[in-house]
Formats: C-alpha cells, structure tokens, sequence
C-alpha cells in the first residue's frame, strides 16, 4: 500500500508537470504569442526539492525535468547538467534556511528562476558549441511571472499530497522524518 | 305670515326657487349667451380647472415618460443583446474569411508548385526561449522525416528538427544552430545563413566584395536539395565591412515572422523545384553578326 501511494503521487507529478508544459508552449504561446511564459514546470521541481529528502528527491527531478523536456529540443545532457547543480544549490538554501509556507515557496522560486536562467546560460556558454544568447527581456518576464503562477501550484500539489497520503513530512530545517 | 298653517314665506321662496331653473331655459333658447350670473363663477372655476388640468397633464406626462424610459430602457437593452451577438458573429466571420482566404493562398500555392508537401499547423513553441523551435501536428505517421523543408507562402520558416509519430519541432532559420545555404538574389553571390538564437540571423562566409544593401532579398540557394531554389529567406537589415575583418558582417531579418504562422508546408521532396526568377539571356561577343568591310 505504501508503495502504491508512492506510486501514484509520483505518476500525478509527472503529470501534472507535463500539463503544465504544455499550457506553457501551447495554450500560453496561443493566447499571448512571443510573450515569455512562466516556468511552471520549475515550479513543481522546486516543491518536489522542498518537500522530499536528498537522494529520491534528486532521482524524482530528474524524472520531472525528463518529462518536461519532452516539449523541449533542449539537449538532454545540458539540461540534466543545469538541473542537478540547481538541484545542490537549492539543497543547500533549504537546509539553512526554511520555513514552510506559501511565501517561501514564492521567493524561493523567484530566486529559482534567476538562477535557473544564470545557470543555463553559464553551462551553455561552457559545454555548447553555439551557446546561447542572453535574451535579457524573455528571462527577465520569466522571472517575474514565475512566482506568481507558483501560488496556485502551491495549493495545488499541497492538495496532490494530501490526497495521495504521501507518506513523508517534514518536520523543521534540515530534517525529514517518515510519518 | 302663517294662514291656513302653511308659512307662506318659506312657501314663496319655494317657488321662487323652482321658476329660476325655467327662466334660464327660455334665456338659453333665445340666444346661447354667457349667462351673467355665472360669468363670476366661470372665471374662478376656470382657474381651477386650468389648475387641475395642468396638474393632471404633468402627472400623465410624467407617467408616459416614466413607462417611456422603462420601454426604452427595455427596447435598449434588446438592442444591445442583440448588438453584441451580432458583432460576435460578424467577427467569426471576419476569422472564417482571413482563414478561408488563407487556405485558399495555401491550396493554390500547393497546385501551382510540383514539391510534394504536406500541410501542418502550428500548435506551440519550445519550453525553454534558448530555443527557436515550433511544435507541429503532423509527424512521421503523415510522412515526415528529420531535417525536411518547412515553409510558409511567404519564404523558408526551418527544418524539422525532431519528428515523433504525430508532431514534430521546426527549428526556425533564427535558432542558433540552424545553417541554411542561401543567395543574394540580387547578384546571386552565395553564403551560409545562420541563426543568432534571438530573433534574427546572419550571412556569412560570403565574398567579402560582394554588393549589397539593407533591404537586399536573400533566398535558398537549393544545394542541400531540402529547400526549393530561389525561394526567400530574410532580408538584410545591416551590413559592415569592417577593414580588418575577413568577411563581411551581414545581419538579417527573416521574411517570415513565427508569431503569425498558422498554417505551414512542410516540403517531403522538392523535387529539384526552382523558384528563382528566369535569367534574361546576355548577348555575347560570338553572337554578333561578323563585320563586312
């Protein structure tokens, strides 16, 4: 039984991130256009990061950022790479500062997007070939908009969890316990 | 004065009484006129009854009014419904025409050319802006394969980058990794177009004393045989020539713009299409008539 919640809080995950992905490059690029979206699917990677412990945290985002990058032609290899090193860097705020609320979901994923965009462009400019621009105006309407759009995916995969009775909690800074 | 018990007084008033009523009659059958003893009362009953008219006529005036405003209000609010579901239709229509207008450019395009290519839509865009990619609905189950043509009536928009079994991502000419084979169609000097990842791209590896000029047409060149020859690319917005530089620096504007692509072609075999304009032929020194002396 404890494996089949785990299961299916992990398949709810996956997809609700690849709805979200897909609201973001079709339903968003539809109505809006050029219009830079929201990176809703970092949204979910970062509540995953909060609210799981360190290894099969880090094994379920990688599962998450795959998912996503099926609406991508973002090379595998570089994502993963900028993946796992904000995966540490996020690690590492949370375990010295965290405190379980909405507005710490909403800055960490406005400080989330900053550094997801610097790392990307970072470990572009060292592994591609054709590393990319800086595209200032785009990621900087990522960034804004992202925390915005995080309140309702808060609510959202708090209720995820608590429907599928996901079975860790977190107590305080730094430790997780099993319920 | 009380004789036989009757007070002849009160008997006299009586019938004085009854005789006016009969008086008035004869003075009315002589002649209709105002009758002076009325004339006092008359002007006072008339301002009365102007009085009351007045009042009256404002009171069924503004009754009339008020039910006027409620039927209007009424008649507004009919008018506007029907307003509303009137301009909502006519601008479906309005999208129905452009649409009907633009499949027919399209289904024209298609019969005029002898490429063989399959109609796709445009139904979204990369997740991450580092990458100029569209999402099509058609994919390998209709035909399509990796690096094919993907163009719109207006010029070239990409390649097919990656195809899964019903869509597929175009990689537009402005992704940083797209190279395409183009021409000046001006002087037909050759050169590679390459994206800049943002929203333009660039010639290069062109002669660097080649002519050209801001608002110069570029178009395929066709050796790759995944485009049709002469069909339009971009157009130059900038060109420096630096003194140090080995080549110039050309910079381009793609003629298509992604934002207002609905429907594209994809080319699955251009079938050696050439689309440049015809060469006027040049007369040469061996074709001039020989010189008699």
């Amino acid at each position: 039984m404890f494996i089949g919640r785990k299961l299916v809080y992990l398949f709810g995950l996956v997809l609700i991130i690849i709805f979200l992905s897909a609201f973001q490059t079709v339903f968003w690029f539809q109505l809006l256009g050029q219009l830079a979206p929201p990176l809703l699917w970092l949204c979910v990677i970062n509540y995953v990061i909060l609210a799981r412990r360190e290894p099969q945290s880090l094994v379920l985002v990688y599962l998450l950022a795959i998912a996503a990058s099926s609406l991508s032609s973002i090379s595998i290899g570089v994502f993963l790479t900028v993946i796992f090193i904000y995966f540490w860097i996020v690690v590492l705020f949370k375990d010295n500062f965290y405190i379980e609320s909405l507005s710490y979901f909403i800055l960490l994923n406005l400080g989330g997007s900053f550094l997801f965009h610097v790392l990307f462009y970072c470990t572009s400019r060292l592994l591609e070939s054709n590393p990319t621009q800086i595209l200032f105006f785009d990621r900087l309407t990522q960034v804004l908009l992202t925390p915005l759009f995080s309140i309702p995916l808060y609510w959202l995969l708090k209720k995820w969890e608590k429907y599928t009775k996901a079975p860790e909690i977190y107590m305080d800074t730094a430790r997780y316990e099993y319920e | 004065m009380i004789f036989l018990n009757l007070n002849w007084r009160k008997v006299a008033l009586v019938i004085i009484a009854g005789l006016l009523p009969l008086l008035s009659i004869n003075m009315e059958q002589k002649g209709r006129e105002t009758d002076w003893i009325k004339q006092p009362f008359q002007l006072v009953s008339g301002l009365a009854q102007d009085l009351f008219f007045n009042f009256s006529y404002g009171v069924r005036s503004t009754t009339a009014h008020y039910l006027n405003l409620i039927n209007i209000k009424s008649v507004n609010e009919q008018l506007s419904e029907s307003n509303d579901r009137l301009k909502t239709e006519l601008m479906l229509l309005r999208e129905l025409e452009l649409e009907n207008n633009r499949l027919r450019d399209l289904l024209q395009f298609k019969q005029k050319t002898k490429m063989e290519m399959v109609t796709a839509r445009v139904v979204g865009r990369d997740l991450v802006p580092d990458y100029n990619t569209l999402t099509l609905n058609k994919g390998s189950d209709h035909g399509l394969k990796r690096g094919q043509a993907v163009i719109t009536l207006k010029g070239a928009l990409g390649t097919l980058l990656e195809v899964e079994p019903q869509r597929s991502h175009v990689m537009l000419i402005t992704d940083r990794y797209s190279v395409i084979d183009g021409l000046v169609e001006k002087t037909r000097a050759q050169g590679y177009v390459e994206g800049n990842g943002g929203s333009d791209c660039s010639l290069k590896y062109t002669d660097r004393n080649i002519e050209l000029n801001p608002g110069d047409l570029i178009v395929t060149g066709g050796l790759d045989n995944v485009f049709p020859k002469g069909f339009p690319l971009a157009v130059v917005e900038k060109v420096e020539n630096k003194a140090y530089s080995v080549a110039l620096k050309i910079e381009l504007k793609p003629i298509v713009e992604p934002n207002e692509v609905e429907e594209v072609f994809v080319v699955v075999n251009s079938l050696g299409e050439d689309l440049s304009p015809p060469v006027t032929s040049v007369t040469t020194a061996t074709d001039q008539p020989p010189r008699t002396e």
